[in-house]
């Protein structure tokens, strides 16, 4: 899943910036080719308007011809001649060939016509082709009558029926007409343009001319001007739009009968080529299709798109971003699972370490000093003595639970611990009495390090373990009191009498007290050992021992220094005589006799006193005296109390 | 007696007013005509356009020259000022920056589409990538069939021409699939024989005000009041009714004018 994720990332980037190149590489090529359209439309549109605006000029400049014949006779040559040299059509109109007359012949004024003709100089005049027709309408001036203009005239237009079909539109409606493609008579040469012609009609000066048939019967004739397609086309204005062809054909179907123009010597197939179009244009009542192509040149002109920029650089940059998404990733990838093999291998050490401690016996616990939530190991809830679930531990329950004599070492070894500098690993141990969930003692063995610091050098983590020591506390305690206590009557022995003495000796001399030292030892003991045997001698030095205690008060210390003799350590003596009254009711008291199984013992005692500060003021002098009073007892006839 | 006089008073100060409130005529105005089936034709020189031009003329007594034009030229020159007048003009928010208008007719756009071509609607020519649509250059129509012009413009789908009648033959040549035309282009699908070959889809748009087009630049604002009460009067007094009714027969020529 993790893996997939992985390699899914710098394809999916990869992908994303891909599209993203896309979409700004197709609007960029978009507003480019949108560009060039609208360029390749002002070029068609301005081609356009610059045959239609030239076309006019020559439908007006025909119109002052039209104009003239409604002053001056149509057969006044010299006029015609005048006005058209008044035009002066230099260069600027080099489309034009000729400015010319046709006149209107019915066949009855035919002979009339050609005499006419012949007096004005054309001796030879006829009216081409020849032959009988009802009407004839034969060009008979041309106009400027130069070079090639310079033929017989005579040429009857009407017998042609592209020009017939124009000079008829003219006459009907009265406006100029255009006639289809057709080759100009003064063109003798196989090479001539294709060509064309404008007529206008004349009418009979005066007369109506509303309707067609008013036209048609006030017709003179027309004048009319022949123009080269190829010779009009170069003489237009405006700049010539590199990459771009023009096509003009007469009519509406394009094919290559009707071809008139074309701007280039070879052919543009319209599929190869960038942009099409054709428009149709209507002038002077006939139709001409304009056809445009733009190349690659064109397209390279106005070309500044920035589209393969835009692709080249996308392509990169998605590349480089998805390389970059994939070290990134696999890099994080790593990490995360260098981290996922360290958080288990700490997760396995931690276990392997609890185990090894609660194998121990030991419990261990894990402290956060921020929350104060103590987390603690399932020996340690043992140890406690409490369940183990639905229980939030705390470190100030812990402390609440600390013995109140072990409770001021304790936090101050914790204290010590906590000030301790990071990476010293300072440990804590300390040993202290703690209350169990069930109301019992334990003794612990409390040991603690801290693991965790903040950026502050704060501790934020204490871990540690307890030990239940309670076993080893008892079993010390045992061992020191073996060592202190006679072993057969549990009373203290000569060390810790020793030990006593010298404390009390030590609180007499400070508060000026007095205390007394006695030395006890039995009367006649031996025989008892050796007519019922140790055993007996010892059940009763146990016996005697326990009557001992009984006859002392509980601040007073009875021991066993040996054999049968016994020595009584009485602190704090208000009154002399009341170490005496003491010796003494011991005295009775072990008169008493003693019943230890079926046999009933008697015994005495012999007891002699030494008083401090009266009898010594050291342990040695005190002893040496009170052995003295009791040597003293002994020889006066033994079960008696003598003072030192 | 006194009644009579009373009534050739009025009659004088009607005309005086009339003959105050009518166009300044101290110049001769221009007035372009385009080759548009019935509103014009220059085979026959005759048509709506070139009555109304008739009648305009005589009603404002002022000398008009009347020319003929493509219709994109004429846009052109109404912009520059070079020309007064036009006729069968629908204005848009372009145009109304440099021309006014006196409203005479409406009427509303149809598409029509060969009928071999399969287009039932328009979205069915619009999405047919092989019809081509043929346009007059510079003309403007209702609001949906703009739209439908302008994208497949767009998509170099448009064919232009300078007047209506090389569209005709297009359309029957199969060289366009459709075209837009309006109802006094019906006689002229009849007479070219388009009929059989077409059928005709509706742009659901209401119908277009056609009217007087009058150059800002060539008139004062003042002048073009006038001319547009000349049209008003025109309209009220049945004169543009008379006109349609020459072309039309009487309901749809009542329809045109009606608006």
């Amino acid at each position: 899943m993790y893996t997939s994720r992985l390699f899914l990332l710098p394809w999916l980037i990869l992908f994303a910036g891909l599209s993203l190149t896309w979409l700004l590489w197709d609007h960029e090529q978009e507003s480019a080719n949108k560009e060039l359209r609208s360029h390749f439309e002002f070029a068609l549109s301005d081609t356009v308007s610059n045959i239609e605006q030239r076309m006019a000029a020559y439908e007006q400049m025909l119109r002052g011809a039209q104009g003239l014949f409604a002053i001056i006779n149509p057969t006044d040559r010299k006029d015609f001649r005048d006005y058209v040299d008044a035009l002066r059509l230099d260069a600027n109109f080099s489309g034009t060939q000729t400015i010319g007359l046709v006149l209107w012949v019915p066949a009855e004024a035919k002979n009339t016509h050609i005499a006419s003709m012949r007096q004005k100089g054309f001796t030879d005049y006829s009216i081409e082709p020849a032959g009988q027709r009802e009407v004839y309408t034969p060009v008979t001036q041309r106009e400027p009558e130069v070079g090639r203009n310079r033929i017989q005239p005579g040429y009857d237009a009407w017998t042609d029926p592209v020009r017939r079909n124009a000079m008829e539109l003219a006459r009907d409606s009265g406006l100029a007409a255009l006639t289809g493609k057709v080759r100009l008579k003064v063109d003798k040469t196989a090479d001539a343009q294709p060509a064309f012609i404008m007529y206008l009609p004349i009418y009979a000066r005066g007369q109506p001319r509303e309707t067609i048939a008013e036209r048609r019967a006030n017709l003179v004739g027309w004048v009319f001007a022949a123009f080269r397609m190829n010779d009009l086309m170069a003489s237009l204005y405006g700049a010539k739009v590199p990459g771009i062809t023009v096509e003009i054909h007469d009519g509406t179907e394009p094919n290559p009968d009707a071809l008139l123009y074309r701007s280039s010597q070879i052919e543009q197939a319209a599929h190869s080529a960038v942009l099409n179009a054709e428009e149709y244009l209507v002038i002077a009542g006939h139709n001409w299709t304009l056809a445009m192509h733009a190349d690659e040149e064109f397209k390279s002109h106005f070309n500044n798109d920035a589209a393969p920029l835009i692709a080249g650089t996308g392509v990169i940059l998605s590349l480089l971003l998805a390389v970059l998404a994939w070290l990134l990733s696999s890099g994080r990838a790593h990490a995360l699972k260098l981290a996922a093999k360290m958080t288990k291998e700490l997760r396995e050490s931690e276990q392997r370490w609890a185990f090894a401690l609660e194998g121990a016996g030991d419990g261990v616990w894990d402290w956060n000093l921020r929350t104060r939530v103590a987390i603690t190991s399932r020996r340690w809830n043992e140890i406690i003595g409490c369940e183990e679930a639905g229980f939030t531990r705390t470190i100030d329950d812990w402390e609440a639970r600390i013995a109140p004599d072990d409770k001021a070492e304790v936090m101050a070894a914790i204290q010590n611990c906590l000030a301790s500098p990071p990476g010293s690993h300072a440990t804590c141990v300390v040993e202290h009495r703690l209350r169990c969930y069930d109301e019992t003692w334990k003794w612990i063995l409390f040991r603690g390090m801290i693991i965790e610091w903040d950026d502050k050098n704060h501790p934020l983590r204490i871990i540690g373990t307890i030990t239940d020591i309670s076993e080893r506390k008892a079993t010390d305690e045992r061992i020191r009191h073996m060592a202190q206590h006679d072993a057969l009557t549990n009373l203290p022995n000569r060390a810790l009498f020793s030990d006593r003495l010298q404390q009390e000796l030590a609180s007499a001399k400070r508060n000026n007290e007095h205390f007394a030292l006695i030395f006890l030892d039995l009367d006649n003991f031996k025989p008892i050992n050796d007519n019922f045997g140790h055993v007996m001698g010892d059940r009763l030095l146990q016996a005697v021992a326990r009557r001992l205690e009984e006859s002392i008060r509980g601040s007073d210390t009875a021991g066993r220094i040996g054999g049968d003799e016994f020595i009584i350590l009485l602190p704090k003596l208000h009154a002399i005589n009341d170490a005496f009254n003491l010796a003494e009711k011991i005295r009775l008291n072990l008169q008493r006799s003693f019943a230890i199984d079926e046999h009933e013992l008697k015994i005495s005692c012999s007891l002699g006193i030494a008083i401090y500060p009266e009898n010594g003021s050291d342990e040695i002098t005190l002893t040496k005296n009170a052995d003295q009073a009791l040597y003293r007892a002994k020889e006066e006839g033994r079960n008696k109390v003598v003072s030192a | 007696m006194i009644a009579r006089f009373l009534t050739s008073f009025l009659m004088l100060f009607v005309l005086g007013s009339a003959f105050a409130a009518g166009p300044d005529c101290s110049r001769p105005y221009t007035l372009a005509l385009h080759d548009h089936g019935l509103l014009y034709s220059a085979e026959t020189n005759t048509g709506i356009d070139k009555d109304f031009a008739d009648e305009l003329i005589r009603r404002s007594g002022c000398k008009v020259t009347v020319s003929l034009m493509p219709r994109a030229r004429i846009w052109q020159l109404i912009e520059s000022g070079a020309l007064d007048f036009s006729l069968s003009g629908i204005a848009n928010n372009e145009r109304y920056r440099f021309a006014s208008f006196a409203w005479y007719f409406s009427n509303k756009y149809y598409l029509l589409v060969r009928k071999d071509g399969s287009a039932q609607s328009l979205d069915d020519f619009e999405r047919n990538d092989k019809l081509q649509l043929g346009v007059i250059r510079s003309f403007r129509y209702s609001e949906t069939a703009n739209r439908f012009v302008d994208k497949l413009h767009a998509a170099n789908r448009v064919n232009q021409a300078g007047g209506l009648a090389p569209l005709y033959q297009t359309l029957i040549q199969n060289r366009i699939q459709g075209m837009i035309i309006e109802p006094f282009d019906y006689p002229m699908l009849n007479e070219k024989g388009i009929r059989d070959q077409t059928s005709i889809i509706e742009f659901n748009d209401p119908a277009i005000p056609h009217g007087l087009i009058m150059s800002n630049k060539a008139l004062p604002a003042s002048e073009i009041d006038k001319w547009r009460t000349l049209v008003d009067q025109m309209r009220a007094d049945g004169a543009v009714r008379r006109i349609f009714e020459k072309y039309f027969k009487p309901d749809l020529a009542a329809a045109m004018v009606d608006f």
